[in-house]
């Protein structure tokens, strides 16, 4: 049997909280090379499917495999492999823009380093902040920062959860044209987004989630169902 | 319905919403007391054991006790003025500030009572302290009565200081909340070194003059705040409104790692002139050097938790320099001054607890940046524990041996402080218990003894050894084991349960 793959495998699954699955069973596949983008109103779960396939959540049934197995965010391969931006401001405030993003890459060996950050920071349009503390950033800047940290270290499976808030429209289209790159690349991106022109240019297939329930659809589909 | 009806009904509620009882919340402290009971009784028993006909021998520093007395009301106060400086004095709620601010009324009589609120709490605070220390010294009645009002009078005009840097229109600069504590620490720490003589008793008339000057300040510094007090910016109100309400609601739910955020003020440093460029973090090590780098390099380039580490320290440092050597308040100090200093040790741990990204940012297994985590309050512990060691081997001879058990007591600080900062947050998900003062989650006893617990049990050979006044060369060894067995259990990370 050839081996599935699939690196994120979800089937009939439950996400929630405290017992409470907050929308009907969701099962797809996710593939290098495709960005998957999952649509839906406020509440209908697409941060809780993406923190259960990050590991902070239990699912509540169903099946879910992430890199071939089940969760399990401790281990160093899942570490080494996936990359998460999630909606909170993960941050050392006593280091610098900069410091943050040579501390990763060079954690993760990434060769080079120095000048892999000076062009991230160019890219992200945090050069000019490049000596500043977090705290010294406007939401948004940190936002990039946050984009930035999981685009300097090598991955296999990004994790993003609404990457567009906060971000100006050029950045939106700059990140746009980051994640098809990253899809050409055979990166795979399970994507939580309200922006239907990020969807339209970088996903590859949407996750369409209403209370009615959960449905693979195509890329128009799910920027229309953004669009209302 | 009246607003009394309303009360009554909105409690009814909550008490029927209650899952959990007494008895759970109980539960939750339940383990953290029987250690606490087992460790006396060890202790106990192996200090009996082993006391014989040892003889302290004589010290070679001493502090009296009525230093001890002025020095710990003055920590009083510089705590108090600490705190009052991150949360107010003039401060308001989200709610005021949402409803209050907009409205073009004049704003001396709004703001007013946030300052009274403080005045009256500090002030009393500053009586309680002036009598008490007056009272230990041997004061006559008038003396202690002077001794009060100049407490109080001190208490009123640190308050009335800060409401009119408020009113500056600039932030206060953290040095505000940070020096008095630290300065008190200091002043100890010379106390400590100088062997000064004991301090007379207050005269009624030396208290009294000082009340009066006292008092004069903070009437004069009252009325020059309450005059300004319209030119607060809405910016600070909400700012400090925002850290009281965060205070208010740690303390309520008895989660000290939260007060700890609540009332952490971050530096008005925006930025630095270059960034590091932390060329160490190379070769195969690399990413573990890159979590002890980030978490070195917080609590190197952060003066508060360095102060902590001191103070830490003299805390212990004025026990252990008492005149007359008691094992118990050695050993309370040695406790509560080992667990602040360590406490400062652990900030990158629990910026990780707050967002698990920050752990999950670099290539290696949960265990190892746990382990990685465990660096610096290991070799920062592991030199605060030797110098302890040093200062009761100073107090009660042997200093190598004693140098040699503060040492290897390091690794169980470590332990207990990154424990303390991985802890879960209380469930509110979960059981919940109805108190007078609202519901509570049965599991919120966890803050006290989560970290602690470790600490307590994990240093039976020192407190055995302070109990006795002599390092005894196996105990030092069983130390040492215990220190390598409970580092390794703080690697284990169980994985997350579902919520």
């Amino acid at each position: 049997m050839a081996p599935d793959p699939s690196l994120v495998r979800a089937r009939n699954l439950l996400v929630g909280y405290a017992e409470e699955p907050v929308c009907p069973a969701i099962t797809f596949d996710l593939r290098p090379g495709q960005v998957l983008a999952v649509v839906g109103p406020n509440g209908a779960g697409k941060s809780t499917l993406l923190r259960t396939v990050s590991g902070i959540l239990e699912p509540l049934g169903g099946r879910l495999t992430v890199l071939g197995g089940p969760v399990d965010e401790r281990s160093r391969h899942y570490r080494e492999t996936v990359a998460t931006v999630a909606d909170d401001d993960a941050f050392f405030p006593n280091l610098t823009v900069a410091e943050h993003l040579l501390l990763l890459t060079r954690g993760h060996r990434v060769p080079r380093p120095e000048e892999v950050v000076d062009a991230l920071l160019d890219g992200f349009g945090l050069a000019g902040h490049a000596t500043a503390f977090p705290r010294a950033l406007s939401s948004g800047q940190r936002r990039r920062l946050l984009l930035a940290a999981a685009f300097a270290r090598p991955r296999s499976l990004m994790l993003l959860d609404e990457p567009e808030q906060r971000l100006d429209t050029a950045m939106r289209h700059q990140l746009a044209g980051m994640l098809v790159e990253e899809r050409e690349n055979g990166g795979a991106v399970l994507l939580a987004c309200h922006d239907p022109e990020v969807v339209r240019v970088a996903a590859t297939a949407a996750l369409v989630i209403t209370p009615d329930g959960a449905r693979r659809a195509s890329v128009e589909d799910g920027a229309r169902a953004i669009e209302g | 319905m009246r607003g009394t009806e309303l009360r009554r009904l909105t409690k009814a509620l909550s008490a029927r919403n209650a899952t959990g009882s007494w008895g759970d919340l109980a539960s939750s402290v339940y383990t953290g007391l029987f250690g606490l009971v087992l460790t006396v009784s060890v202790v106990w028993y192996l200090a009996s054991t082993l006391m014989g006909d040892r003889t302290t021998p004589t010290p070679r520093m001493q502090v009296d006790a009525s230093w001890l007395t002025l020095l710990a009301v003055a920590w009083l106060l510089a705590v108090v003025f600490s705190v009052v400086s991150r949360v107010g004095p003039v401060a308001l709620s989200r709610a005021q500030s949402a409803w209050w601010l907009p409205a073009p009324v004049e704003r001396r009589s709004l703001f007013r009572p946030a300052l009274l609120v403080w005045l009256v709490a500090i002030g009393l605070v500053g009586a309680g302290g002036g009598v008490g220390m007056a009272g230990a010294l041997g004061g006559s009645p008038a003396a202690v009565a002077g001794a009060g009002v100049a407490g109080a009078g001190a208490g009123l005009a640190c308050v009335a200081l800060l409401a009119l840097t408020q009113t500056t229109g600039r932030r206060r600069s953290q040095w505000w909340a940070d020096a008095p504590v630290l300065a008190v620490a200091l002043v100890a720490l010379a106390v400590v070194m100088l062997g000064l003589p004991p301090l007379p008793a207050p005269t009624p008339v030396v208290a009294w003059v000082l009340a009066a000057v006292l008092a004069a300040a903070a009437g004069a510094l009252w009325w020059a705040a309450d005059r300004r007090l319209e030119l607060i910016h809405d910016a600070d109100l909400q700012r400090l409104g925002a850290a009281q309400e965060h205070a208010q609601g740690s303390v309520m739910q008895l989660d000290t790692r939260e007060l700890g955020r609540a009332l952490e003020r971050p530096s008005r440093r925006f930025r630095r002139r270059r960034s590091a460029r932390f060329r160490w973090v190379a070769g195969t090590t690399a990413p573990f050097r890159a979590i002890v780098t980030a978490d070195a390099a917080q609590f190197l380039r952060s003066p508060r938790h360095l102060a902590q580490v001191l103070i830490g320290a003299v805390i212990v440092l004025l026990a252990v320099a008492m005149r007359d050597f008691l094992a118990v308040p050695v050993i309370v100090a040695l406790f509560a001054g080992g667990y602040v200093a360590a406490s400062a040790t652990a900030e990158g741990a629990r910026a990780a607890q707050r967002t698990p990204a920050l752990d999950q940012l670099l290539p290696l297994s949960a265990s190892v940046t746990r382990g990685a985590r465990l660096v610096v309050p290991l070799a920062v512990m592991t030199a605060v524990g030797a110098a302890l060691g040093a200062a009761l081997g100073l107090r009660v001879g042997d200093v190598g041996h004693w140098v040699a058990l503060g040492a290897v007591s390091g690794p169980v600080w470590a332990a207990a402080a990154i424990r303390a900062s991985y802890r879960a947050d209380p469930t509110f998900s979960g059981l919940l218990v109805y108190t007078p003062m609202g519901a509570f989650p049965a599991d919120m006893g966890k803050s006290f003894v989560v970290g602690p617990d470790v600490a307590i049990l994990g240093l039976i050979p020192v407190w055995v050894c302070v109990a006795i006044g002599e390092v005894l060369p196996f105990l030092v060894l069983v130390q040492g084991l215990i220190g390598l067995m409970v580092f390794l259990l703080a690697l284990n990370v169980p994985k997350r349960k579902a919520p």
